[in-house]
């Protein structure tokens, strides 16, 4: 995780012995997070191991069959693409359409500024589910999109129930995240560095490229995380506008779990989804670090 | 000055887990689950007011579904349940049934049994059956010509792409499935065939549950759909063009299946709240603003009511289709799971 | 140049319009005067307000929302600031496995988080009754917004204010008091805010965890949802996306939004 290291430099740390007993600030942190997490987690990690019977949630008793189950299922390695694609082209997209919308706000100033952030972070502030609501009215067979879709085109769109609809709801949901993460990397530019290359006639695309695009890249790499993580998991949004259609790794989790009573295959299925999200995350900062590196040499 | 950060450090522990624990259900308390939205208010309102004064009692609400207080009941395990009485559908009852969750409902304690309709009344009494919302076909009346008359009726082409099916998160999916392999089949058990068959139905709209599919129909996103009564003529009361059709073949239903767990400490009071659920009076409320099939075979459906509640009498009782649980339990559930996800979704 | 400024602002419009099209349709439907759910409303009225004013069960739900969230901003305030000290100031070795673990929980899909807990509160007999597991559940999420919005002003920090104060004799307390506070105060509001909304619009981990009596708004609304689709659900959410934009003003009026850091280091 060298990327989020990066965004913390070292500090020299403050002199033994006297604030020796600081180390009492983070013991609550940690306690809530190993009883109330790793415990958790770890009990998972344990019944992914056990023997499910036909009738019953499960015995304790070994078993690596979960696990065989799992992996050697090509279904499972079908959703599992599905939902890394689905997730990626997420955040992709919201990168597209976030860069701008961050640009263009740290470009701003004062009252304007102020207004433009709100409009950002409003629909942050209503809930998912409803939000879900809502595109399922504005995406449906006889909806606002379909309506404008068919006097353009004079046909019908089915959007609902398909990758395209989740995708919609998702870049929706996560922009402001992306946006904002931007923006934060960018107000840290410093205007003189812009005015520098300026006064030395460069054109504001070369400028754009070379200067700030290189030094936004910890907000781009911070936001790209944030979002990839959240999409990955997302269960709201595809079960809502995928209309169960669209099958993504935590919709099938939760009903082998829930539906299909399976606690050991649910919690196997889950390690492996764990497992392969913490690789690509692992790639990804990889991918962010060289490309950061690269630009700053 | 460390003293004091570690005891603020300790109180603020404290403080939270204090927070948490503010109040436990005390003695007099029964804890009952319930459906979320209007089912939530009107039990609130109309029904629970009466038995709390009756017993002196207070009743507390777990709002939900199915499913998640099935997953809640099987994580607290037998001897600790999370709640008194679960009101729920059979489709994901009677896995915790078979695995011993629930306690029997004795003539003694319930007194009202006596007045259910014997085709609602469950094996052993280990449960039973406190109102019935029969499944049939809903159509638009202002967009369907050809009204459909039997299940099979659905594959006709002149419904393609105006269909909606509950999806396999339902309870109504299982039974559906079954449905369609004893129509065709003649037999409830072959999964394959019946989930093959409706794949044929395809392009269709899946829905989760039972509100959603009253939206699509509502919004005309569908035109026909698979429906319960009580809710058609919910729709119809609000001037929705809908009609409700009881097909050749019969209904099937969702059913509130009502069981007193086994590790309640609570008993008594369970049983006096599934026998006042039973009883007259409460069960004229169901049918009089919720349009349920009342179980209580003593309430009268008569006038305007009977053509809203089309299932009342025996014979219409008798048209139900019921299934076997024990083979749905039995690993033929994670079957139909796998091989919808499989054969219907996201291929 | 122009024409580039003109480009963007076009873009960045259609992209504002987009984000913003679902809460009108949200108000537009809450202000519906007909019997359910339809775009365009049939006329404008405020009968589903009243409505959802007169349904217990919404207002019961706001409330109970409203309290868990405002415990959970406590708390994971606190714990998040102190974390965040510890951790950017006076860790060395365990530095980077201290801040992995507190921002774990937000890289775990909450939904299993959920489940996890589920059977973990079950399994040690804590039970889902009363507040505490959505307590737990919701401060688990809410304490990686504070910590990072916090580490992320510390990272800036200028040490050599605390060492004038401290050499000037001012012992620990009165220097976080004076000096450390007045300074870090932009990304302890911001983070508090972060986990107000996280907590308040949770619904993954609220889903399996609500108790008994207590059901969070999210989850009153998606299953009001999920049995009737009448436009007094989209009055409630009105109203809370309302009093969410004036949590939001008020931070704004009291320390400024543009102070505050909203990079979510995840």
């Amino acid at each position: 995780m060298a990327g989020i290291d990066a965004a913390f430099p070292a500090r020299p740390a403050a002199a033994r012995g006297r604030f020796s007993w600081l180390w009492t600030l983070i013991v609550p942190s940690m306690l809530l997070l190993v009883v109330f997490f790793l415990v958790p987690y770890l009990n998972m990690v344990r019944m992914s191991f056990l023997l499910k019977p036909a009738d019953g949630p499960y015995l304790p008793q070994f078993t690596l069959n979960n696990y065989a189950k799992a992996v050697l299922d090509p279904f499972h390695w079908r959703v599992l693409f599905r939902t890394f694609w689905m997730a990626g082209l997420t955040t992709v997209l919201t990168l597209i359409f976030g860069y701008p919308l961050a640009y263009h706000l740290t470009a701003a100033s004062g009252r304007r500024k102020r207004w433009l952030l709100m409009l950002i972070i409003a629909p942050l502030l209503m809930s998912v589910v409803v939000r879900g609501f809502a595109w399922l009215i504005l995406l449906g067979r006889v909806g606002l999109v379909n309506q404008v879709a068919h006097w353009l085109t004079g046909r019908e769109l089915v959007l609902i129930g398909t990758p395209t609809a989740v995708m919609i709801g998702l870049v929706h949901v996560f922009i402001p995240f992306m946006a904002l993460s931007i923006a934060g990397a960018l107000s840290n530019i410093s205007p003189d560095v812009i005015q520098a290359a300026r006064s030395l006639s460069a054109s504001p695309w070369r400028t754009f490229w070379r200067i700030v695009w290189p030094l936004s890249l910890p907000g781009v790499q911070a936001g790209g995380l944030l979002v990839f993580i959240l999409a990955v998991s997302s269960y709201v949004i595809p079960i809502l506008l995928g209309n169960s259609n669209v099958l993504v790794m935590p919709m099938l989790i939760v009903q082998t779990l829930l539906d299909a009573f399976n606690w050991p295959l649910g919690s196997a299925l889950s390690m492996v989804f764990f497992g392969l999200t913490a690789a690509t995350v692992a790639v990804f900062l990889r991918m962010m670090g060289r490309a950061m590196g690269w630009t700053r040499a | 000055m460390r003293k004091m950060l570690a005891a603020l450090v300790v109180l603020l522990m404290l403080g939270a887990f204090g927070a948490g624990a503010t109040k436990a259900a005390g003695a007099g308390t029964l804890v009952v689950t319930s459906y979320g939205g209007p089912w939530e208010q009107f039990l609130r309102k109309e029904i629970l007011p009466g038995f709390e004064s009756e017993t002196g009692a207070k009743v507390e609400l777990s709002v939900g579904l199915s499913r998640d207080w099935v997953a809640k009941i099987r994580a607290a395990g037998r001897n600790n349940p999370p709640f008194d009485v679960i009101i729920a559908n059979t489709t994901w009852v009677s896995a915790i049934r078979k695995e011993g969750f629930f306690t029997k409902l004795t003539p003694e304690a319930v007194p009202n049994l006596k007045d259910v309709w014997p085709e609602l009344r469950i094996k052993d009494d280990m449960g039973v059956i406190s109102l019935v919302g029969p499944l049939g076909i809903a159509y638009r009346t202002d967009l369907i010509t050809k009204v459909p008359k039997s299940w099979k009726d659905l594959w006709d082409p002149a419904y393609k792409g105006k269909l909606v099916i509950y999806s396999i998160a339902n309870s109504a999916n299982p039974m559906f499935t079954m449905l369609v392999s004893r129509i065709f089949k003649g037999n409830d058990r072959d999964i394959d065939f019946a989930i093959s068959k409706i794949a044929e139905l395809r392009p269709f709209r899946q829905t989760d549950f039972s509100g959603d599919m009253e939206i699509l129909l509502t919004r005309g996103e569908s035109e026909v759909g698979i429906l319960d009564a009580p809710a058609a003529s919910r729709l119809k009361s609000q001037g929705v063009p809908i009609q409700w059709v009881f097909p050749r073949e019969g209904v099937f239903m969702f059913e509130q299946d009502t069981n007193v767990l086994a590790g309640s400490t609570n008993k008594e009071l369970a049983f006096k709240f599934v026998n006042y659920f039973l009883s007259k009076p409460v069960q004229e409320k169901w049918s009089a603003s919720f349009w349920w099939t009342p179980a209580n075979k003593t309430v009268k459906i008569a006038g305007k009511l009977a053509t809203e509640i089309p299932v009342h009498t025996q014979a219409q009782i008798r048209q139900i289709m019921r299934w076997d649980w024990d083979w749905v339990n039995a690993g033929a559930r994670e079957q139909m799971i796998d091989k919808w996800n499989r054969e219907i979704v996201g291929r | 140049m122009r024409r580039r400024g003109v480009l963007l602002s076009v873009v960045v419009t259609l992209i504002y319009l987009f984000l913003l099209v679902p809460i009108v349709i949200v108000v537009l439907a809450a202000l519906n005067a007909g019997n359910y759910l339809a775009f365009p409303p049939q006329g404008i009225s405020l009968r589903w307000f009243i409505k959802a004013a007169e349904t217990g069960p919404f207002l019961r739900s706001f409330v109970f929302s409203l309290k868990l969230a405002g415990w959970v901003t406590a708390l994971s305030t606190v714990l998040g600031t102190m974390a965040a000290l510890y951790i950017v100031r006076h860790s060395r070795r365990f530095r980077t496995v201290l801040r992995l673990a507190i921002v774990a929980p937000l890289q775990f899909p909450a939904i299993l988080t959920g489940i996890a807990l589920l059977i973990f509160f079950f399994a040690t007999g804590l039970g889902t009754r009363g507040m505490r597991a959505l307590f737990i559940g919701h401060t688990l999420l809410a304490l990686p917004y504070v910590f990072l919005t916090v580490s992320a002003v510390l990272v800036g920090f200028d040490r050599s204010l605390e060492e004038a104060a401290q050499s000037l004799g001012a012992g620990p307390l009165t220097t976080f008091r004076r000096v450390t506070f007045p300074l870090i105060k932009g990304g302890v509001i911001s983070g508090a805010l972060f986990a107000f909304i996280t907590s308040f619009d949770q619904f993954p981990i609220s889903l399996l965890l609500v108790s008994v009596g207590n059901t969070t708004l999210p989850i009153q609304l998606f299953d009001y949802l999920r049995f009737s689709f009448d436009p007094a659900a989209a009055a409630v959410s009105t109203v809370s996306v309302l009093m969410s934009v004036a949590i939001v003003l008020l931070v704004d009026r009291l320390v400024g939004l543009q102070a505050v850091s909203w990079s979510g280091q995840g």
